[in-house]
């Protein structure tokens, strides 16, 4: 998914990503399969997909922290961050970039926060650990951070234990602990999930009020479509280690092109839809080391013919009226083909 | 059995809440006790969805648990029908345990990893001595099958079923004993959307098939929205507002209703 | 400048929360006195029902049937069960533990001697048990299914099964062999050597510390293998945490990952073993105090058993059983100080 020329290089640039899992006497399970995706300065780029299509791992695999083994990526995968490669590079290097460069936010704000240490001192550390400020003057950056991101009594923040806080407040405290080097990436994992809607709501808002301050770039991972139709400018929605389709929320939410996408959003139910019409996609996401042939999604999609078992689609993108778009799906050469009545219905 | 025939059929709701509360006494010193259900009335009836939605630390699990009769209330009671809990004889809460079922969110925690399928209804089955043993089998495979699975799949042990499949499992063991109500506590917040939509669907056609009446506790609106035809919005353990799903969401009167439903973020192709 | 910091830290979180964990602690031991009672009475019971008298030892042919009578009754062992029991523990809980019937003195006086000594090994002991143990569990869990890991879980495995009086016996062999280096010879016997009152403070310091060296490491290095296991696998556990990850995401060193991340919540679970460890530790050094020939308290019970020296037992079992009761508690508040979760209530 290469994002259109803009003359400048992208903050951040994925190519070809595969990752595999080797275990002994079985075939390597391959989890994300030739994933590639550009990220420019100040943009936010949603991952979508259900649980087991590779976007955590994805995500994970570009600051490296994906434990190898059992992982195994790919020579030919290429992370290009400010042009650096990272994938090979040295843990030094690793370490150097993570926290400073590549702020990183978990999804589970309860056991992200190490409960035996203070909130404060855990916000210190990613930076006086770098010699760069002595730890008095990172407490004082740390007391800043807390109260840049909303807590109501910071100096009492600094001395809570992660027990002491809701989880609001820790996602809170695990966002300024990611931003507290200015990064220029931003990757947050499911950030939302654990989180009450009000909270969520909050947290969203926090997000991009820091990014409209400091011109981060956001990869925004999650299985909730309206959240990240709400924050991407562009969304990639992978599905079996591979991303579908790509475009940005607009288009992707608005007309999906790839029948997996197209499931999906039918499949969510909404506050004001009426609860009849939830489409219900058949059989379920297929393990990694039982990938189907052709086109990983076939066994599933209302609209398949022989073709789609047989060959494996490209990600095919390309310029539109409506802009940079793209969907992994033979439906592109053949649109007649999306006939029939699609996905069945809950209760129809 | 049609639900709205077991509705009309039916003149007093199976399983009600009548002023119930419960207060956790707080534990150590300076610490406060927490009145985390307070003063809740509401009735399940049979072939009926209530919808209870409310953050976490609302109290709708609590009111979930003294509903099935897992925690005693501290104030009021609950009436199964139209005896109170406390009441019940033997034989009484023997029935109270068959009609009133749960069923949880994680659904892999309340299965016994050494056990298989079967032998996990099984002992269901066994224990309330609904059918006879040689029927068993058999019972466990329309049970199986009612849910969506294979009767294959009884030999089976629950680390090898998906998500989606293990909340079927768990809904096959609720409905072993042919219950009327159930009481689901998060249900589908655990699973991935295309599952979820399945397990709605799954849950909407036990309601028709069966009759069921349901308890659907969730955070998440836009489920409940699509099962419930009722709803009760909970917060600080109180009910603060209830009426028909469509009303309530379409023109929230009470204003924590209104800022849950404008904090759902709303799928956006208009960007 | 590091250090002295986090140390007043550390006491201030313990102030905070010192008066909480002062009333639970006197609140443990209040509740621990049925449990001595309990134990001090069975013993009781126990040992007079077996066989045996204490004035066997002074059978002797010049002593007459008449003397040993009287010193029965000068004993008051020609009392009832219960009015024995009532006297003793009269006396006991005043602080009067009674008179050595083998040793001829106050038992007070037996066990002031023996108990410091019993109290030196064990705490040398369970240092080294906890800080091998640990160091070797977090090497192993640092280095998993290494060949480093594989070989310590082997030498792990087979120190745990060997018992502690064959590894002392077999210390005391090697290091007596002729094949033992000269420069390495250590003291098998005794805690002090026969010139120890004429040595200088500082070698009187490395004479005591050489005579502990043998015995220290008879009782505790089975001990520390089963540490060391104990650890391997909740280290191993705590490296999974999320919170582990979200240290590696800030970039910080794997050191301060591991030793400032995962060590402390990794040696929860272990510190409460201290206070399983203990009674392991006193039931071996009374085996190895008659091995090395130390002067302590597992020597003056065995001792003391042999001659059915009734108070002395009794004595030192409720010695010893206090000294596990204090330990354990002591762990709990180990427990609590490294853990702001747990609230003593």
């Amino acid at each position: 998914m290469n994002a259109p020329a803009r003359g400048v290089a992208p903050l951040l640039e994925v190519r070809d990503l595969r990752v595999r899992f080797e275990s002994a006497g079985e075939t390597a399970a391959r989890a994300v399969e030739g994933v590639s995706f550009t990220l420019a300065r100040g943009e936010t780029l949603g991952l979508v997909g259900e649980s087991g299509c590779g976007k955590s791992l994805t995500a994970l695999s570009i600051p490296r922290l994906v434990d190898e083994p059992p992982a195994q990526t790919s020579a030919d995968s290429s992370i290009l961050f400010r042009g650096e490669e990272l994938v090979g590079a040295s843990q030094q290097r690793l370490r150097q970039l993570r926290g400073a460069e590549i702020g990183f936010v978990f999804q589970e704000p309860m056991t992200s926060l190490n409960p035996v240490h203070r909130v404060g001192d855990q916000v210190a550390e990613a930076l006086w650990t770098r010699g760069e400020v002595s730890r008095k003057q990172a407490k004082t950056i740390a007391l800043e951070l807390l109260d840049r991101v909303e807590f109501r009594d910071p100096r009492r923040a600094m001395r809570a234990y992660p027990h002491e806080l809701s989880g609001g407040m820790r996602q809170r405290a695990l966002i300024a602990m990611a931003v507290a080097c200015e990064p220029s990436l931003l990757i947050a994992d499911e950030p939302t999930t654990a989180l009450d809607v009000t909270v969520q709501a909050q947290i969203l808002e926090l997000l991009a009020s820091l990014q409209a301050d400091t011109g981060l770039a956001l990869l925004l991972i999650s299985h909730d479509l309206a959240v990240v139709s709400q924050v991407a400018d562009r969304v990639a929605v992978m599905y079996a280690g591979r991303i579908v389709e790509t475009g940005t929320a607009r288009q992707v939410f608005g007309s999906p092109r790839h029948p997996y996408t197209e499931g999906l959003l039918r499949a969510v139910p909404t506050i004001d839809g009426a609860g009849g019409s939830l489409a219900m996609i058949p059989g379920r996401v297929p393990r990694p080391d039982a990938w189907p042939s052709g086109c990983t999604f076939h066994p599933r999609c209302p609209y398949a013919w022989d073709r789609c078992e047989t060959d494996e689609p490209d990600l095919r993108e390309g310029a539109t009226s409506s802009g940079w778009v793209g969907a992994r799906c033979w439906l592109e050469d053949e649109p007649a083909k999306r006939s029939g009545t699609g996905y069945a219905e809950v209760d129809s | 059995m049609n639900s709205s025939t077991v509705a009309s059929g039916d003149s007093r709701p199976i399983l009600e809440a009548r002023h119930v509360s419960r207060r956790f006494s707080g534990r150590g010193r300076g610490t406060n006790s927490v009145l985390a259900v307070d003063d809740v009335c509401l009735e399940l009836w049979p072939g009926k969805t209530l919808g209870l939605v409310g953050e976490s630390g609302s109290g709708k699990s609590t009111l979930g648990r003294l509903l099935l009769g897992l925690e005693r209330p501290s104030g009021g009671c609950v009436h199964f029908e139209g005896r109170s809990l406390e009441d019940l004889d033997h034989d009484g809460r023997r029935r109270f345990r068959r009609t009133v079922q749960i069923v949880f969110q994680d659904p892999y925690a309340s299965l016994n990893p050494r056990m298989t399928v079967g032998a996990a209804i099984g002992e269901v089955l066994a224990v309330h001595g609904s059918v006879t043993s040689e029927a068993i089998p058999a019972r466990i495979g329309e049970l199986l099958e009612r849910v969506g699975l294979d009767p294959s799949d009884s030999r089976r042990y629950p680390h090898a079923f998906s998500g989606g499949q293990r909340q079927r499992i768990g809904i096959a063991r609720a409905l072993a004993v042919d219950p009327r109500i159930l009481i689901a506590d998060e249900p589908v917040s655990a699973l991935d959307v295309s599952v979820q939509a399945k397990i709605i669907a799954l849950f909407r056609d036990l309601q028709r098939d069966l009759g069921l009446g349901y308890l659907f506790i969730s955070h998440d609106l836009a489920v409940v929205r699509a099962v419930a035809s009722d709803v009760a919005v909970m917060q600080a353990g109180r009910i603060v507002e209830r009426g028909r799903t469509s009303t309530v969401y379409a023109h929230p009167e009470h204003p924590y209703t209104n800022s849950l439903l404008s904090a759902i973020p709303r799928l956006s192709t208009t960007a | 400048m590091a250090a002295p910091r986090r140390q007043t830290r550390r006491l201030e979180r313990f102030e905070l929360r010192g008066g909480l964990l002062g009333r639970y602690a006197v609140r443990r031991l209040v509740g621990s006195v049925p449990l001595l009672w309990g134990i001090v009475t069975l013993l009781f019971i126990l040992l007079h029902a077996a066989p045996g008298d204490p004035m066997a030892a002074f059978f002797n042919p010049n002593v007459s049937p008449d003397v040993l009578e009287q010193m029965r009754r000068n004993f008051g062992l020609d009392q009832s069960l219960l009015e024995q029991y009532g006297r003793w523990l009269g006396n006991f809980v005043t602080g009067d533990f009674g008179f050595s019937y083998s040793r001829l003195r106050p038992v007070r006086e037996v066990l002031a001697e023996a108990l410091p000594n019993t109290l030196w090994l064990g705490a040398t002991s369970l240092v080294v048990t906890f800080v091998v143990g640990c160091t070797v569990g977090i090497v192993q869990a640092v280095r998993q299914y290494s060949r480093l890991d594989h070989g310590l879980t082997f030498a792990a495995l087979s120190l745990y099964s060997i018992p502690t009086f064959w590894l002392g016996v077999v210390l005391v062999l090697l290091v007596s062999s002729n094949a033992w280096p000269a420069w390495l010879d250590l003291p098998i016997s005794g805690m002090q050597s026969l010139d120890y009152a004429e040595l200088g403070a500082w070698d009187r310091i490395v004479d005591r510390i050489r005579h502990l060296i043998l015995p220290t490491i008879a009782l505790g290095l089975s001990s520390a293998a089963a540490v060391a296991r104990y650890m391997r696998g909740s280290m191993l556990e705590t490296i999974d945490e999320d919170y582990i990850r979200t240290a590696r995401a800030k970039g910080l060193s794997e050191r301060r990952v591991i030793l400032r991340h995962a060590l402390a919540n990794a040696l929860l679970p272990v510190i409460s073993l201290v206070g399983l460890f203990l009674p392991i530790l006193f039931g071996g050094a009374v085996v190895i105090e008659v091995i090395f020939s130390w002067p302590g308290m597992g020597r003056v019970m065995v001792d003391a058993i042999g001659a059915r020296d009734y108070p002395l037992v009794l004595a030192a079992s409720f010695l010893f059983a206090t000294l596990v009761i204090v330990a354990n508690l002591l762990a709990d508040l180990l427990y609590a100080w490294v853990d702001p979760r747990i609230r003593y209530s």
